[in-house]
Parts: structure tokens; C-alpha cells; sequence
């Protein structure tokens, strides 16, 4: 048992909440793409579209549909992917790969956009990102329920691949539900707190995996050995423990990553398709890009939890994910401690000052400091 | 305010005592001092802090440990909302209106001590920041070395 497992720190954890929500993708490039994808769905159902009299479905995949999207460093684009599921059978996977292709080059829009990749479609938007699209059939030999597997082609084998990217969120939101009743939640109902952000409404396990991803881009840039998402983010699903608690979920996350990583074998599925294989082409450089991935995680957590002092903590903070997310950090965090002097909501109790979640029934009477 | 409006001394010791049991608490010639740890919050450090209040005087609260000090990068401007600020090494934090937020009937354990906590965060917050988020309001010159 370390400390990181005992009494969670919702100071602390407000601190990492929103640093997470400094380093994804903002409300307006997330409304920016999906207004761009409702578009490439329309054009691909109108009339005039070789797929007008199918039934297609458009959706996203990946960290936009699993709410843990990190803005790349650099001036990298941003990739956003969605799957294009026609309702079709008899094709092969090249023909339904040219179909989609084609009717997007017919559109005088996209076509100086189009680029092919070995499973998708790109398109991309000038400076800001791609949107990769994924054409797919359903699986007719699918055995889920929710009949949401599915056949993509894979223009490198001429044929089609499984996946399930719809089943994996599903699967991915469940397992990140929090086991523990939500102590803020609880003390909400005696003292009424002010709003809380969206971040805090997050589940610890999304956050941890964008803290993750951010110490990943950090120490790997853009080296195509670097973790790929999908690994940590199913691994991060495996271990977690349903802790309230993101430095615990990081935790997890080191010791799932770090346990795939040194067992022998190394194979990873979709969990909610075994014939989708994450772990295609993970040569030993990549395990071990893994492993070094999951000790920094590691000794990330025993240093958050043990630094104190808002200035230590934010150095802390951005040597890890970056000097911008970890002043916005404390900025809100300052932000919070004056609103609550406003609105007289701060608690006080033998724990110190109730700034994120109440320390105890009595208030903290109002006052000014003086002096310049 | 008079004096008979006033918390008695025994009183101001029991609830110090009852409230903040990191403090040692002592009561000599109509003097109250507390000397002890307080930490303001999960993501503050642990400070060492002395709080003296003499009967009919305003409170006053010094810390002890670690010291107050400037931001490094700025070693020319003063901590903000600070006595002998002017001084470096010297200052103590300026937690209340002089005359206005506190007065002899209020209780020291439930105001001067998360006022000085909350003083505290804000001064670690800028450091980190270098902005003073906490609010306040400015000294006059005049007023500036007063206690």
C-alpha cells in the first residue's frame, strides 16, 4: 500500500481535472468536426450518392466518442475519426473503399482534401485536423447483440479487418464507472456547492488516461514507437479499480501497462471483439517504449502526491504535462478559493480551508486583506 | 465596540483549543498566544504560525516558518497584503480591515486562523502565478507600517 492508495485529495485531483481540460480538444474544434462530419454524412446519403438508398451511419471513434482527447504538442493536426457504416453486402472491402473514396473526390470541396491511408479516408482541414473516415460494412457474421461489429477495409491485404469501435466505447464507459459513492456528491447534499465543471463530472479514468497521453506526447513526440492510444486506453480499462480517485486511476494504469508489458505474452484484443487485434505489430521497441511509459507514470503519481506547496506542485505539474495546462491549473484553482470567499462558501474544519469539496460545517466569515 | 461586548479571554482560549488542536495555546497578563502548524489546504505546505492577541489590541499573526519571502522572479516587488512589507523578512500577512471585518466579540478560532489560512493559499498562489487572486484592498501610505 502506498499513500497514492489511501485518503483521496480533492485538492489535488481538482488540480489534475483541469489540467486535463487545458490540454483536449476545445467545445469549439469538438462542435467545428462534428459539424464537418454531419456534413461529409450528408453528401455521402444525398441523392445523387451511390449509397442514397442505403442506410449509412456515421459516428465517431476513438478518444472523441471516449471523451479523452489530447491536443497534440507541437503544431501537429489533430485526427478525429469516424466510422461510415453503409448497410450493404456482396462487396468486396476495395470496392466499398473506391465507392466511398469517389463520392468524395466527386465533391469539388473535399477533393483537394482526400488523401488515402491504409484504413481510411483522410480529409484534411488547413491547420486544424484531420478527419480520418473508416468505411465499414456490418459484420453478417457478427455475434454481438447490439449487432455492433463491423467489417473495414484494409487496402494493404486487399480485404477486410473486424473491429467494434462502438462495442469498445460501451465496454470502455463501464468499466469507468467509480465503485465508491462520489464524496463530493454526498457532502453536496448538506452544503450546496457551486457548479461543477465539466471536468469534475468526468470519470477519473478518462482523465487519468488524458494525463497519460499528454506524459506519452512529452516523451515520445511523434516517434511511430510511441504507445499507440488504443493499447493504453484498453489496458487502462483492464486495471482500473473503480477508484473516485485520478492519481489512484493513474496508478492503475502504470501497473496494467507495466504487467502487459513484462508478461510473455503480448496480445491484446478488443474487448468486445477478440478477432480485432490491438496489438498488431507491437515489436519489442514499442513493449519497452510501453514499459518505460508506465515506470514515469509511476514515479509521476509518488511525486504528485507527496510535493506540496502550490508552487512546487505546479512546477510538478509542468514538467509532466506542460507549462500552459499546469498555470491554468492553479489559476482555477485560486479562481475557485476567491469565489467561494464571495459567495461565502468556504468551509473550514481541523483539515485546513474547504476549497474544492467542504472541510467541515462552520463558514469562513467574510473579510478583505489589507495592504498593498 | 466596548469592551464588555467583548469575548472573554477564557473563552477565545477554549474555543482556540477546541478548534485547533495543532496549536499550543497560552493565556500570561491578558495576552493570548497560539504557536503551531496549520496546513490551509491538501495542496498547501505546513506553515509554523504564532498569533498574539492582547486584550483591547488587534490581533496579530507572524510566521514563523518557512519564512515569507518574494517571488524569486521579482525580488523587487513587495508581498502583497503585508505589514513591514518594505521589509523583507520582516512581513506579516494583512488579513483583515482594520476596524471592519473583525472586532473583540468575535471569536479568533473562527476568524483570524482560516483568514490566515486563506492568506496563506493565496500567497502560495502567487507565487506559483504571480498574480494575487485573493482580492483585497490597498494600504495608504500613511497606513502602511501600521499594525
Amino acid at each position: 500500500m502506498t499513500a497514492i492508495e489511501g485518503s483521496r485529495n480533492p485538492d489535488l485531483e481538482f488540480l489534475l481535472g483541469e489540467v486535463a481540460a487545458a490540454i483536449q480538444i476545445t467545445p469549439t474544434q469538438h462542435k467545428k468536426a462534428s459539424g464537418h462530419y454531419h456534413a461529409v454524412a450528408k453528401w455521402l446519403s444525398d441523392e445523387g450518392s451511390p449509397f442514397a438508398h442505403l442506410a449509412i451511419e456515421i459516428y465517431p471513434q476513438g478518444s472523441m466518442a471516449l471523451e479523452t482527447t489530447v491536443k497534440p504538442l507541437d503544431d501537429r493536426d489533430f485526427d478525429l475519426d469516424f466510422v461510415c457504416r453503409i448497410s450493404t453486402t456482396g462487396w468486396s472491402a476495395d470496392h466499398l473503399y473506391a465507392a466511398v473514396y469517389n463520392r468524395l473526390r466527386d465533391n469539388d470541396i473535399y477533393r483537394p482534401m482526400l488523401s488515402m491511408k491504409k484504413r481510411c479516408i483522410c480529409l484534411s482541414y488547413q491547420g486544424d485536423f484531420h478527419v480520418d473516415i473508416i468505411p465499414a460494412v456490418p459484420n453478417p457474421n457478427g455475434v454481438d447483440a447490439d449487432d455492433t461489429n463491423i467489417l473495414i477495409p484494409d487496402r494493404q491485404i486487399s480485404d477486410w479487418t473486424h473491429s467494434n469501435p462502438k462495442g469498445f466505447v460501451t465496454w470502455f464507459k463501464k468499466k469507468s464507472e467509480v465503485l465508491t459513492l462520489k464524496r463530493a456528491q454526498a457532502d453536496a447534499q448538506i452544503h450546496p456547492l457551486p457548479k461543477l465543471t465539466a471536468v469534475a463530472a468526468k470519470p477519473p479514468l478518462a482523465v487519468a488516461i488524458q494525463l497519460a497521453k499528454r506524459m506519452r506526447d512529452r516523451m515520445f513526440g511523434s516517434h511511430d514507437d510511441a504507445p499507440r492510444s488504443i493499447l493504453l486506453t484498453t489496458l487502462a480499462g483492464h486495471a482500473y479499480g473503480g477508484s473516485e480517485s485520478v492519481l489512484t486511476a493513474m496508478h492503475d494504469i502504470a501497473k496494467g501497462v507495466d504487467t502487459f508489458a513484462t508478461s510473455d505474452d503480448h496480445t491484446l484484443r478488443n474487448p468486445t471483439n477478440p478477432q480485432e487485434l490491438f496489438s498488431d505489430g507491437l515489436t519489442s521497441s514499442r513493449i519497452e517504449k510501453l514499459q518505460t511509459l508506465a515506470s514515469e507514470l509511476r514515479s509521476a503519481v509518488i511525486r504528485l502526491s507527496s510535493t506540496r506547496g502550490a508552487p512546487a506542485l505546479q512546477e510538478e505539474l509542468a514538467k509532466l504535462f506542460g507549462e500552459r495546462p499546469a498555470v491554468i491549473a492553479v489559476t482555477k484553482y485560486g479562481e475557485l478559493l476567491a469565489e467561494r470567499r464571495e459567495n461565502h462558501t468556504l468551509t473550514f474544519g481541523p483539515t485546513g480551508l474547504g476549497v474544492v469539496t467542504p472541510a467541515g460545517a462552520s463558514r469562513v466569515k467574510p473579510h478583505s486583506y489589507y495592504g498593498g | 465596540m466596548r469592551y464588555r461586548d467583548s469575548l472573554l479571554m477564557s473563552h477565545q482560549v477554549l474555543q482556540m483549543r477546541a478548534t485547533w488542536s495543532n496549536l499550543k495555546v497560552t493565556l500570561t497578563r491578558a495576552k493570548l498566544v497560539a504557536v503551531g502548524s496549520i496546513t490551509p489546504s491538501g495542496i498547501s505546505q505546513t506553515y509554523q504560525v504564532r498569533l498574539e492577541y492582547q486584550w483591547g489590541a488587534s490581533p496579530k499573526v507572524y510566521v514563523d516558518s518557512p519564512p515569507l519571502g518574494r517571488r524569486a522572479l521579482a525580488p523587487d516587488t513587495p508581498i502583497p497584503h503585508t505589514y513591514d512589507d518594505l521589509e523583507p523578512g520582516k512581513e506579516r500577512p494583512c488579513l483583515f480591515y482594520p476596524g471592519a471585518d473583525w472586532n473583540p466579540a468575535m471569536s479568533l478560532a473562527k476568524t483570524i486562523v482560516p483568514w490566515l489560512m486563506s492568506w496563506l493559499l493565496d500567497y502560495e498562489l502567487w507565487h506559483a502565478t504571480s498574480k494575487w487572486l485573493g482580492g483585497g484592498i490597498e494600504h495608504t501610505k500613511q497606513s502602511r507600517r501600521a499594525s
